[in-house]
């Protein structure tokens, strides 16, 4: 081996070394690098609650369901609640013949302002989506073919012109502070969001009550139009829920008596 | 064993941070992806450099520091002007880069095994 051929060698070995160190050093930090990467991204699983998408949904899904048997509970509850009050409200009055007449009032009073449940002949309407499928995905398009609170709207409006005297939406009793509306995708009566199917039960005449509806030009021939699956079936004996949201006045004062005259009168002043 | 060192290196520097709590938030996560990307990329384009044996210290050190920057700015760029998928154009870059400067290395220490066992 001549001189030339060692030094070669031996330059190259220092270039090696030289080399490798600098790659080294960079190995050090890329390794940190990688192991803040997987500390990182485990943090983003956790933050988006448990181990992946896909078991997100059943989680969800798993909410729902237990939010759901919770409502069923409470309204049990309720009705238990609601019930009692009536029969203590029976009991007191039993002690007394003014108790009793009073009684009588209160509870014509309450079927009046719907704090009752109430049963007699009406009908049951349905409502649901659209049968029809967007054939684009233009958002104006799709919201053509779903239910809005200004259907339901026109819906309770024809049914309460047409007589009904107590009309509920998917278990929600109408009462005088009802309000119907949109709150985002979902529609609320009574501040409670129902969803699709719309089941709307009116205590009214059967008769009267359907031919209100399906008057042609009306409501119903309207949605029917647009392919929404409508339908009215009259009944002879149907039930409505009482109203069980709150009922407390915050605002309101009862006039009293004396002054209570003059009021429709001023205001009915043509 | 020209790959010990920086292997060692590589367990060493995961080790270390991996023991240590998580100090990035989570909405860098992307960017950290990214930086990642850059500096595996760097380290086998120093191993192909030197086995090539035309390693240079200044551009290897710049060539980390600016590919991470730049990475990172192609990310942060992206998150700025709505287009979040412009943190592709620095992942695919970067992996076509990596998968050929793998090629290089694999080529040359074939060819290094084989000339060693070829000695006579």
């Amino acid at each position: 081996m001549s001189v030339g051929e060692l030094r070669k060698i031996e330059v190259r070995h220092k270039h090696v070394r030289h080399w490798v160190w600098y790659v080294t050093a960079i190995s050090f930090i890329t390794g940190a690098l990688l192991a803040a990467s997987l500390r990182t991204q485990k943090a983003v699983i956790e933050a988006l609650g448990g181990t992946g998408t896909s078991f997100r949904v059943n989680d969800l899904a798993e909410r729902l369901r237990t939010a759901r048997a919770e409502v069923e509970d409470q309204r049990v509850e309720m009705k238990v609640r609601l019930d009692r009050i009536t029969e203590l409200e029976k009991a007191l009055a039993e002690r007394t013949e003014a108790g009793e007449v009073l009684n009588k009032d209160l509870q014509k009073y309450k079927v009046l302002t719907g704090l009752a449940e109430l049963d007699g002949p009406g009908v049951v309407i349905t409502l649901n989506d659209s049968t029809f499928r967007a054939a684009t995905t233009n958002p104006e398009e799709i919201e053509g073919l779903m239910l809005h609170d200004y259907d339901l709207q026109r819906v309770v409006n024809e049914l309460r012109a047409a007589g009904a005297e107590a009309v509920s939406v998917n278990g929600q009793r109408l009462v005088e502070r009802s309000a119907i509306r949109c709150v985002g995708p979902v529609t609320h009566v009574n501040n409670v969001p129902i969803g699709t199917p719309y089941v709307v039960k009116a205590i009214g005449d059967p008769a009267v009550l359907t031919s209100g509806m399906t008057i042609p030009g009306g409501v119903m021939e309207g949605l029917k139009s647009l392919g929404f699956p409508v339908a009215v079936k009259e009944e002879s004996k149907l039930r409505v829920p009482a109203f069980t949201g709150p009922v407390a006045l915050r605002h309101a004062r009862a006039v009293p008596v004396e002054q209570e005259t003059e009021g429709p009168r001023k205001e009915g002043g043509r | 064993m020209v790959w010990l060192a920086p292997a060692c290196a590589l367990l060493g520097g995961f080790s270390l941070i991996f023991a240590l709590p998580p100090l990035v938030p989570v909405e860098y996560a992307n960017y950290l992806s990214v930086a990642l990307l850059a500096g595996l990329d760097t380290v086998l384009g120093g191993l192909r450099a030197g086995l090539e044996e035309r390693f240079d210290d200044y551009v290897f050190v710049t060539g980390f520091f600016i590919n991470m920057l730049a990475a990172t700015a192609i990310v942060w760029l992206g998150d700025l002007i709505g287009l979040r998928e412009l943190y592709l154009a620095a992942v695919v870059a970067l992996g076509i880069r990596m998968f050929t400067n793998l090629g290089y290395v694999r080529r040359l220490l074939v060819m290094r095994v084989r000339a060693y066992r070829e000695m006579p």
